[in-house]
């Protein structure tokens, strides 16, 4: 048997289903990881803002 | 773990070669496109050169403007936040500038040869096989100096943008060898491995998620570092943020086929498209809406910064065009804009005033930084902030009213239920007056490039004479012990270990353990692109009822195989499709509908996105052969307001017999039946010619056609679409 006859014998649906169960899977599992640590995450989003000590010459400060 | 800390610098070199690269290949990639709106109601611009024809210079803009341009871009944002945000000089210097003169060098390459007809014709894969492999091996260079950096960071955490950074890296690299794998016939030829539908699903799996992951996931970085650089203020949300980057990398890269909708793609792969581009909707919106709403308590600077005006723009752009996307893959909204104007504005209102913009803000926030000086003219960017709204807002208006007019037209029916508009130029010539406006909204935009250049040019004018390095400090990180549940969730510390272990997966503290093992992370993102791709390849290629075989379609001749290489060449597909779809005023325009299994000798597909001019998969027989070749000669001779440039150059030309045998031994080799033109291909192909050329000569054409390339392509048109006439066609 060849997997071109697996594949071709299977349902069409499974295509769609079994994607979108997967991410509804992923999409669970992001979200119950959101729901907690609120202090990491404020930590994390002002990353950005202290990445260099000290402006440079022309830096606006 | 160490806390010594530790004194290192930055390399803004690199950013500063990659932010005017940006600014260089914009002027170009946006003067090309000017060129091309043009030529579109100025068709005589061509000046009768092949080498400046819509067909073979459209790939030269496309490229330009995403990989020249945009790219430029991407990785001066890449090169500047990655430094800072992991704490880190990039792992070698060496590589960062082999990185950016090899990517200099591919776009000279490519500027070198779409010109002169050397194609693939993929769109946005155009590139012939010598350039793919340099551009595999230069994204090598950048990945391994990439993730070098990220594994000597000295900040545990990595940030959201690196993310983004990181699917782009490890996707594009996928999506590049993918689509481009191909047989060589020459230096500049080669044939796609794959065929017909398979092709035409692989390229716009490429094509779709070159969007994606090439201008969009790097754009998203860009962002969310540049933003609330700019802004002064943390990221609206991190957790959304998070959200966001999951869902894209989830989702996007099943949404390729909607670009596919009733064509001969099996209808199950394109629902899965659809339905997979409009879950995008929310994703895309949340993070347009993280976006504006980071700006909170800083609006009032809007209206006086113009980096923070080109920020907002770019955002709502960003909306626009995400939620535009999905709404143009539902199908009855694609039975109407597909191949119509409706798509090129949807593609522009993305590609400049998101990817533009966003580039834009960028360049004038890290101009002062990176030169150390005063940005020359901020009035000047003011002025360019204004030339380039106008100039998009023109641009688009514009080309959604010509988008739409096409596609009512082309199908709109009469009261006796004929085609109200059967001859197709009826259609292009009410377009006129929208490319004129168009040509005026890229003026606009081709103005704020200049401007742009000459700002960044005049600020490095007035650079320090050495500039001061960049340096920072942090403590060194020591080895990473948080891979156990123990240790991430210390406040069950009381529970067994299967407990927490529980605990850690209910609670997903997994990802926690991700966001600071940048292996883990680039082996999961990696795992989302390549379980989602096999989804849809595999059945793609093994369920055999995808591909009806019909016994009457057989290989091309020797000769129709080069015209069709001359076809290819020309790059015929940038205004002509090969697809009609099984929609009555379709059919009834065309013909027949087009089958699967027409195309299983196809390499490339041929199918095209747009219809500047009408489709011709059924062309074949429509017109006697002496037609074409007036037609190629001057357009306006037999349609006199036809906007095609002339393609006199075919019948001076002489056609290359001596390549024939290779092309079709190339063919051979990829399971082409055939036969006994594997040898025999050359002296058939002479044969036919001179059939052809007797045939011109006897309806009163030019003499002596049989050696020259207008003879092969007209014997490529006039098979096209005649194979499933021949018989009852059993499969």
């Amino acid at each position: 048997m060849k997997l071109s006859d697996v594949v071709s014998g299977m349902h069409l649906t499974i295509y769609a289903e079994l994607p979108l169960l997967m991410f509804l899977g992923v999409f669970i599992g992001v979200a119950v990881y959101l729901l907690g640590n609120p202090q990491n995450f404020a930590e994390h989003s002002a990353l950005p803002l202290h990445d260099e000590h000290r402006p440079r010459r022309g830096e606006p400060r | 773990m160490a806390t010594e800390t530790e004194k290192f610098s930055y390399d803004d070199a690199v950013v500063r070669k990659f932010a005017f690269a940006t600014a260089v290949w914009g002027v170009v990639a946006t003067l090309v496109g000017l060129w091309l709106a043009l030529m579109l109601v100025r068709p005589e611009l061509s000046f009768g050169l092949p080498q400046l024809t819509f067909g073979r210079l459209r790939p030269l803009h496309t490229n330009a403007a995403i990989f020249a341009f945009a790219g430029n871009a991407v990785f001066a944002a890449i090169y500047y936040s990655s430094q800072r945000l992991l704490k880190a000089r990039m792992f070698s210097d060496k590589l960062s500038n082999f990185h950016f003169w090899g990517w200099q060098l591919i776009i000279v390459a490519a500027a070198l040869t779409l010109p002169f007809g050397i194609t693939q014709s993929k769109e946005y894969a155009e590139l012939e096989w010598p350039i793919d492999i340099a551009i595999a091996v230069v994204w090598i260079a950048f990945a391994i100096n990439f993730f070098g950096t990220i594994a000597r960071r000295r900040e545990r955490h990595i940030y959201v943008a690196i993310w983004f950074y990181m699917a782009t890296v490890i996707t594009v690299a996928i999506l590049h060898v993918v689509n481009n794998l191909a047989l060589p016939v020459s230096a500049t030829k080669s044939y796609s491995l794959y065929a017909g539908v398979q092709d035409a699903f692989i390229q716009w799996w490429y094509g779709h998620n070159a969007v994606a992951f090439f201008l969009t996931t790097p754009f998203l970085g860009l962002m969310y570092y540049f933003l609330p650089k700019a802004a002064n203020r943390p990221v609206y949300s991190y957790r959304l943020s998070i959200l966001h980057f999951w869902s894209l990398v989830f989702l996007y890269i099943w949404a390729g086929p909607h670009h596919l909708h009733y064509t001969a793609l099996p209808e199950w792969a394109s629902t899965l498209g659809m339905l997979f581009s409009l879950m995008l909707w929310m994703p895309s919106w949340g993070g347009m809406i993280n976006g504006l709403l980071t700006l909170r308590g800083a609006w009032n600077r809007v209206a006086e910064d113009p980096v923070l005006k080109f920020f907002v723009v770019g955002i709502t752009f960003y909306g626009m065009a995400t939620f535009e996307g999905p709404l143009l893959s539902i199908k009855s909204v694609n039975a109407l804009s597909h191949y119509t104007d409706w798509t090129i504005a949807h593609v522009h209102s993305g590609a400049l005033g998101w990817n533009g913009f966003m580039s834009f803000g960028m360049l004038y926030w890290l101009a002062p930084r990176i030169f150390q000086t005063k940005l020359w003219s901020k009035k000047l960017a003011e002025i360019h902030f204004w030339a380039g709204t106008l100039g998009i807002l023109l641009y688009i208006v514009a080309i959604y009213a010509a988008g739409v007019t096409q596609g009512l037209m082309w199908r709109a029916f009469d009261q006796t239920g004929r085609l109200a508009y059967p001859d197709f130029i009826e259609t292009v010539v009410r377009l006129m007056p929208m490319y004129w406006v168009r040509v005026v909204g890229g003026l606009l935009f081709v103005s704020g490039m200049f401007m742009l250049l000459i700002n960044l040019v005049m600020t490095w004018r007035t650079r320090p004479e050495k500039y001061e390095e960049s340096s920072d400090e942090a403590p060194a990180l020591g080895p990473f012990t948080g891979y156990t549940p123990r240790l991430v969730i210390p406040r069950y510390s009381q529970m067994t270990d299967t407990g927490h272990r529980f605990v850690y997966f209910v609670k997903a503290e997994w990802h926690r353990v991700w966001e600071r093992n940048p292996l883990k992370f680039a082996l999961w993102a990696a795992a989302a692109v390549l379980i989602a791709s096999a989804f849809e390849m595999v059945p793609t290629f093994l369920i055999r009822s995808n591909v009806p075989t019909i016994a009457s379609v057989k290989p091309y001749t020797p000769l129709e195989l080069i015209g069709r290489d001359i076809y290819v060449s020309e790059g015929c597909y940038n205004c002509h499709s090969q697809m009609i779809r099984p929609i009555r005023s379709e059919t009834e325009r065309y013909g027949e509908y087009s089958k699967p299994g027409e195309f299983i000798y196809d390499r490339p597909f041929q199918w095209g996105s747009r219809r500047i001019g009408p489709d011709l998969h059924r062309i074949g027989g429509k017109y006697p052969d002496l037609w074409h070749v007036r037609h190629m000669q001057d357009p306006r001779s037999t349609t006199p307001q036809s906007i095609m440039p002339a393609y006199a150059w075919l019948q001076t030309k002489d056609l290359d017999f001596a390549s024939i045998q290779k092309r079709v031994d190339a063919m051979a080799m990829l399971g082409v039946p055939y036969g006994d033109a594997v040898l025999h291909g050359e002296a058939m192909a002479h044969r036919q010619s001179e059939e052809i050329a007797s045939r011109i000569a006897e309806q009163g054409g030019p003499k002596h056609l049989e050696s020259k390339q207008i003879v092969a392509l007209v014997a490529y048109l006039q098979r096209l679409g005649t194979d499933i006439k021949k018989q009852g066609s059993g499969s």
